[in-house]
């Protein structure tokens, strides 16, 4: 059975739609800048990926709903006619609705008597919040929210492959959407992983990531109801993998092999070899260690490593939205046979002995996007052109 | 229509009814891991100790996750102004499930649903859509109670109804599922979570009962609405003689969905 990419939606620091972001990409825009939404109260202002201005229809929401529901309004365009159509959602987050839970927590620290609000102001905490509020919004059958940090993004669409395959659903709404937070942003801080002049994916000088934020969103049928839908399939979902490094809570494993084992599997799902992937959209933080990591865990398996890419300096590291926001934008590019270009990439690392590829023109028909996270957990997705 | 799987072995750490249970913790991790990783690592153990039959992946079901290292984190960007990277790397969702893969050698998938009172439901679906090759797969479900939660959860149950009972409970609650129907044990599925949508949250698990596991399926409400509750309810019936076919219902009052866990003796 094959499972299509039947709508798309996107929401990122350089623009608030999949058009628009993928606009960036191409043109390997760099989208960071040092924060301004709130006060990290750290010496210097981190660069960071933000999105300036919530679209009005979605101000009212806490902000990793409203990213989330602007993204899901464009996906499900696709669909007008939902009726007697199962819809399940599935929603990738790390932190939910933690940025406005940790402003409401602060507060309290100073004020014990405001614990009268955590009703009104506590009550967004829990992830399953968002996936409820989607799946009311949409109109959904049921839903589903995980949450395995910055892999999160592809296991929701390998799980929606999953539902789709087995029956439960006619049609799945894979949404990943995570905001900037204190917690992440201090967080990441504590560890030294922020690059204090950005990240730089793949370049000898790189020195940790830029977080950001943003939403993505597919919506994902089959053969029997994609004639519900009002355009043509944009892609086929033709395999995921996932696996655990078993070796570090947070650096990768050095020959990548947690990586290769996703990989393997969601090449070997999708029924080809590993010669015929024409692009790599690579997780490609910018941190010394991933990128090496995951290059050595691709040439293991590529005779001939194919052309690959990062969006992490035009997008932010958006954590649990990164993998399902590049994947929409890694199926623009395999619909339009472009390969984009690595914004912050300027010198090859001869330890990792590849560079990215330059933007270019090129018919593709298969994509391998790579996300990899906290606690050694891996995903891989394959996307295959709809013919 | 979701298939049965079969509970080959169960296990559970409730610290109110066994307070000392840290004692069996190893020395090594009751040094350097917080608390809840420890009850994660105690109930994994002890259900695998039950069979010799090895996971192949791992499946976490929780409401909050590691909370306390949460608000740890929050305490010193907002007090002493510096975070400790333990408290932040064990803050994620998935840090129980990826230290229970580094302790137990386990390389397959590896997935967090935070669903609230409906964990352990979605990750029992969740475990469903792996792969043959990834069975048996370790399923666990944990929450903690934090001083914190204790304080807010009386306002919040203003604002959505059942939210905590006054007493609910923490516990680490671990299931190790196999995919065979021809293995010995008894049968476990799990639907929702569906949006409750206004109705009654009993009426909504009664129709979800009723639509996917029959009438002749006796359902158990929780009385008590903490996130691991269904957990050990699942627990307790799969050690007793009680009824042969039940249905555990679950109902998160912040998402509003409902769900149920289906258990069958053989």
């Amino acid at each position: 059975m094959s499972v299509f990419v039947a709508g798309m939606g996107a929401v990122s620091s350089p623009g608030n739609s999949v058009q628009d972001s993928f606009s960036a990409i191409v043109q390997g825009r760099d989208g960071i800048k040092p924060l301004s939404i709130f006060d990290s109260r750290l010496k210097v202002p981190p660069l960071c990926a933000e999105i300036a201005e919530i679209p009005e229809k979605y101000s009212d929401l806490y902000r990793s709903l409203a990213l989330a529901m602007a993204a899901v309004d464009e996906a499900m365009h696709a669909i007008p006619d939902r009726e007697n159509i199962r819809i399940g959602i599935l929603v990738a987050t790390t932190v939910a609705g933690i940025s406005q839970t940790e402003r409401f927590y602060e507060a309290l620290r100073k004020d014990s008597s405001i614990i009268d609000r955590s009703a009104t102001e506590f009550a967004v905490h829990e992830p399953t919040v968002l996936a409820g509020e989607i799946c009311r919004r949409t109109g959904g059958s049921g839903f589903h929210t995980v949450s395995t940090a910055c892999s999160t993004g592809l296991h929701i669409i390998g799980m929606a492959k999953r539902f789709l395959e087995q029956g439960t659903y006619d049609a799945c709404l894979a949404v990943g959407t995570d905001a900037l937070s204190i917690l992440t942003v201090r967080g990441f801080a504590s560890l030294m992983l922020l690059d204090p002049n950005g990240c730089r994916p793949f370049d000898k000088r790189r020195a940790g990531i830029s977080l950001g934020e943003g939403a993505g969103a597919m919506l994902l049928t089959t053969e029997k109801f994609i004639s519900r839908c009002i355009s043509k399939p944009l892609a086929i979902v033709s395999g995921w993998g996932a696996s655990a490094d078993c070796f570090h809570m947070t650096a990768p494993h050095p020959e990548g092999l947690g990586a290769q084992l996703a990989v393997k599997d969601a090449i070997d799902e999708a029924g080809i070899a590993p010669e015929q992937i024409d692009l790599i959209a690579a997780h490609g933080t910018g941190t010394p260690d991933n990128d090496k990591a995951e290059i050595k865990a691709m040439k293991s398996i590529f005779s001939s490593l194919p052309p690959f890419c990062s969006m992490k300096r035009t997008l932010g590291h958006t954590l649990a939205a990164s993998g399902i926001l590049e994947s929409v934008l890694a199926v623009k590019a395999l619909q339009e046979g472009i390969i984009p270009p690595t914004a912050g990439f300027e010198i090859e690392d001869e330890e990792i002995g590849a560079s990215p590829s330059e933007v270019m023109n090129r018919p593709l028909k298969h994509v391998l996007k790579n996300s990899f996270g906290f606690g050694g957990n891996n995903a891989a997705v394959v996307f295959t052109k709809a013919e | 229509m979701q298939q049965f799987l079969s509970v080959i072995s169960s296990s559970a750490i409730i610290p109110r009814r066994e307070p000392e249970w840290e004692k069996e913790v190893p020395a090594s991790l009751k040094r350097r891991d917080p608390r809840i990783w420890q009850m994660a690592y105690l109930a994994a153990s002890r259900t695998l100790g039950k069979t010799d039959l090895k996971p192949n992946s791992i499946v976490i079901g929780t409401g909050l996750g590691a909370l306390d290292e949460t608000k740890n984190v929050l305490d010193g960007v907002y007090g002493e102004g510096f975070s400790s990277p333990r408290n932040f790397i064990a803050s994620v969702h998935n840090s129980m499930a990826g230290k229970l893969a580094m302790e137990f050698r386990i390389t397959g998938p590896n997935l967090t649903m935070c669903e609230g009172q409906n964990s352990l439901a979605s990750a029992i679906i969740a475990a469903g859509l792996l792969s043959d090759k990834y069975f048996p797969v370790l399923v666990l479900v944990i929450d903690e109670r934090i001083e914190l939660l204790d304080r807010i959860h009386p306002f919040m149950s203003e604002k959505c109804g059942r939210y905590l009972s006054a007493d609910w409970e923490e516990a680490s609650v671990g299931f190790l599922l196999g995919k065979s129907l021809h293995q010995e044990g008894n049968l476990i599925r799990a639907f929702g979570p569906v949006p409750a949508a206004g109705k009654d949250p009993e009426e909504a698990c009664r129709k979800l009962v009723r639509d996917n596991a029959g009438d002749s399926c006796e359902m158990m409400s929780e009385s008590d609405s903490s996130y691991v509750k269904p957990a050990i309810s699942v627990f307790e019936w799969l050690n007793s003689s009680d009824q042969k076919h039940v249905a555990v219902c679950s109902y998160s009052p912040v998402s509003d969905g409902a769900a149920f866990v289906e258990l069958i003796k053989k």
